[in-house]
């Protein structure tokens, strides 16, 4: 793990020049531009808070298209991210099979151009908060905790489908499938408090139920944050992120072989 | 990034890589290990691309690595630069290594050539501050002033190459590993690239150099090595590993090849005129395939026409094959031996004489046409189709030779 930091610290300026031509690459072709980065979970937001209005979800009392959208912009980040991250190896075979640099500059890479649409996407919170005449309260305080955690997260989920899915395109495709299915099992198009019980414990080793009802506590002024919740969701996105490094430095020897 | 400390040797022991080739299926790869008898042994077979690779460059060397297609020249500048992992064998390589593997790896197609520098730059691990150091002199030495706000797509693979050597020359690399990049620029940029990689290398900088280009690392290595299916096949001083390679290489299916390479047809535009056959005979009529330089060589071609035609031109080139030189070209009328042409339906012999056989060791490759009238009119043309090799006269590095007098006075 230290030598995720070292290794990335060393080559921030690649790193840099990756998102730089990510974030440069993905707008200069497009009409709308980084507008993109706020239309996914904007469009989102809408459609949930039309179900929402016949389908009766709960949403703590919080009025739904601002408790949706609250939850959505780190989960289409996390999503994002890691849907970028997992084929990043793959894609950059060119320059992998030429040049040595540490592999895993890609994946961070992907991560970073993640949080470029997060920042993004929070204008439009900003926003949503005034019109329904809400302000965070004191716990807004969490909110670095919550996006480090986040950050940690994606990234060894990234880390590890990138490293499987050069061996097998399979992972990526799957990946795809399983992020889909990941967001219903996580807080966010309903409450946490709309979990039974009996499964919470169950249901809090998915890291993504505590970083989102987090991020309601922080930007919402919910109440006091749920410390069980939160120390869960770090304790698995690091054990994830530790995880998915050593998998992904295990199996980079071979990427130049085998892409 | 540390800047350069004293440079130290590339140590290279006993490195091997194998590749799995064959099925990528997994059922048959199980099938292959669980019940080897019934697989075809075919269907999976390993590949070692280096065998027991060992060798030393020490600093302020010039390596050169020569070998056919194949014989594993690349994956052992993979392998030096970290792209690859040996499967067994050590090597050490301290400091930033500035690889030139191919042609614009590395490069952004939609970015502009300004960004793609920094870009370059940032991938091989030079700095963004270091890199905006270097950008004017990088700039002036690619001489493409012009085209830095250019999309690096829009580049001919000439200009890709001079932007690509440009940035890794001008990396203060501490190894530089060349292959073959310079084989596309033009001429005054390759001669300038050449001064530069030697102006790095008497900095006292290890170089290794991939080359099919022998006269070239007869002249710029120090020393040399043959890599040969994976394997070391000989090592020492550039002309001693160039003999035996060119040796080799005329003596097996390496040289066959040369002649039926892909660079050999025949176009044939008027049917009624076709050359029948070309032979290389000894002063005693013998057809041959080898002479010595300086000997007597005779080029007998038979020309078979089904009218008469009028005056023919029997125009011969002669090429090196190893450098694919091209050493002489030239017809019968242009050396005063016009020729009026076959009178009737049937055969002609041209002969052209080399009583000194003007040429030195190595392949060469003959083409051979006829054109009726004047020279444009080709009725039919056999380009490259025809070799003969030569023994001896390995004198200097030229690859033609005269006979001239001497004479000393005073």
């Amino acid at each position: 793990m230290t030598g995720l930091v070292k290794n990335i610290w060393r080559y921030r300026e690649l790193t840099a020049s990756l998102v730089k031509r990510e974030v440069l690459a993905r707008y200069k072709q497009s009409v709308l531009g980084p507008a993109w980065a706020i239309l996914q979970p904007l469009v989102l937001m809408l459609t949930f808070s039309f179900v929402a209005s016949f389908a009766r979800l709960p949403s703590d009392g919080v009025p739904y298209p601002l408790f949706s959208y609250t939850a959505l912009i780190p989960w289409t980040m996390f999503q994002n991210g890691v849907m970028m991250a997992t084929p990043s190896i793959v894609l950059n075979a060119g320059i992998i099979k030429k040049i040595y640099f540490p592999r895993e500059v890609l994946p961070v890479g992907s991560i970073l151009v993640s949080l470029f649409d997060f920042v993004m996407s929070f204008a439009v919170l900003v926003g949503l908060l005034v019109w329904y005449g809400r302000a965070p309260g004191p716990w807004v305080a969490i909110l670095p905790v919550l996006v480090v955690v986040q950050l940690a997260l994606g990234l060894g989920v990234g880390l590890l489908t990138s490293a499987l899915g050069t061996f097998k395109r399979d992972v990526i495709f799957a990946t795809f499938f399983a992020l889909q299915m990941w967001m219903y099992a996580s807080p966010v198009i309903y409450p946490l408090s709309a979990v039974p019980a009996r499964w919470r414990t169950l249901y809090l080793l998915n890291p993504m139920a505590g970083i989102v009802s987090g991020y309601r506590t922080a930007l919402l002024d919910t109440g006091p944050p749920d410390l069980t919740a939160l120390g869960m969701a770090a304790g698995s996105s690091l054990l994830i992120l530790a995880g998915g490094y050593a998998v992904f430095k295990a199996l980079e020897r071979w990427y130049a072989d085998v892409i | 990034m540390q800047m350069s400390s004293s440079p130290s040797a590339i140590v290279v022991e006993g490195v091997s890589k194998r590749y799995q080739l064959g099925s990528d299926n997994r059922i048959v790869k199980l099938a292959t290990r669980w019940f080897p008898k019934l697989v075809d042994p075919r269907a999976v077979s390993d590949f070692w691309a280096l065998r027991d690779v060992s060798f030393r460059c020490e600093p302020g060397e010039a390596l050169g690595v020569v070998g056919k297609n194949g014989a594993g020249k690349s994956t052992l500048l993979k392998v030096l630069c970290g792209v690859t992992t040996p499967t067994s064998g050590t090597f050490s390589i301290t400091g930033r290594v500035a690889p030139l593997i191919e042609v614009g790896a590395g490069f952004h197609p939609e970015l502009t050539g300004r960004e793609n520098v920094f870009l370059n730059a940032s991938i091989l691990g030079m700095s963004r501050v270091e890199a905006a150091s270097k950008y004017d002199a990088i700039v002036d030495f690619a001489g493409l002033e012009k085209f830095m706000e250019t999309p690096v797509k829009r580049y001919s693979s000439g200009m890709l190459a001079r932007l690509g050597f440009t940035i890794a020359v001008h990396l203060d690399p501490d190894v530089l590993l060349v292959d073959e990049v310079l084989s596309v620029g033009d001429l005054a940029f390759v001669l300038k690239s050449y001064r530069k990689i030697e102006e790095i290398r008497k900095r006292g900088i290890p170089v290794l150099l991939v080359s099919h280009n022998l006269q070239l690392i007869r002249n710029f290595c120090t020393s040399a090595i043959w890599l040969h299916e994976g394997q070391v096949r000989a090592q020492g001083t550039p002309n001693d590993v160039c003999a035996a390679y060119t040796r080799h290489a005329l003596d097996t299916a390496a040289g066959e090849l040369a002649l039926t390479s892909s660079d050999s047809y025949r176009v044939q535009s008027d049917p009624s005129i076709s050359l029948e056959s070309v032979r290389f005979v000894a002063p005693d009529g013998s057809e041959r395939a080898d002479f010595e330089s300086g000997g007597d060589m005779t080029i007998e071609m038979t020309i078979a026409a089904s009218r008469a035609t009028g005056p023919l031109l029997v125009n011969v080139t002669v090429w090196q094959a190893e450098s694919g030189q091209m050493l002489l070209c030239q017809n019968n009328a242009d050396d005063g031996t016009p020729y009026r042409g076959i009178e009737a339906p049937g055969r002609a012999k041209a002969l052209m004489r080399f009583p000194r056989l003007p040429f030195v060791a190595g392949l060469h490759q003959v083409s051979v046409s006829v054109s009726e009238h004047n020279v444009n009119n080709v009725c039919d043309w056999h380009e490259k189709r025809f070799s003969f090799k030569v023994a001896g006269g390995e004198v200097g590095y030229g690859c033609f030779r005269a006979f001239p007098g001497w004479e000393f006075a005073g």
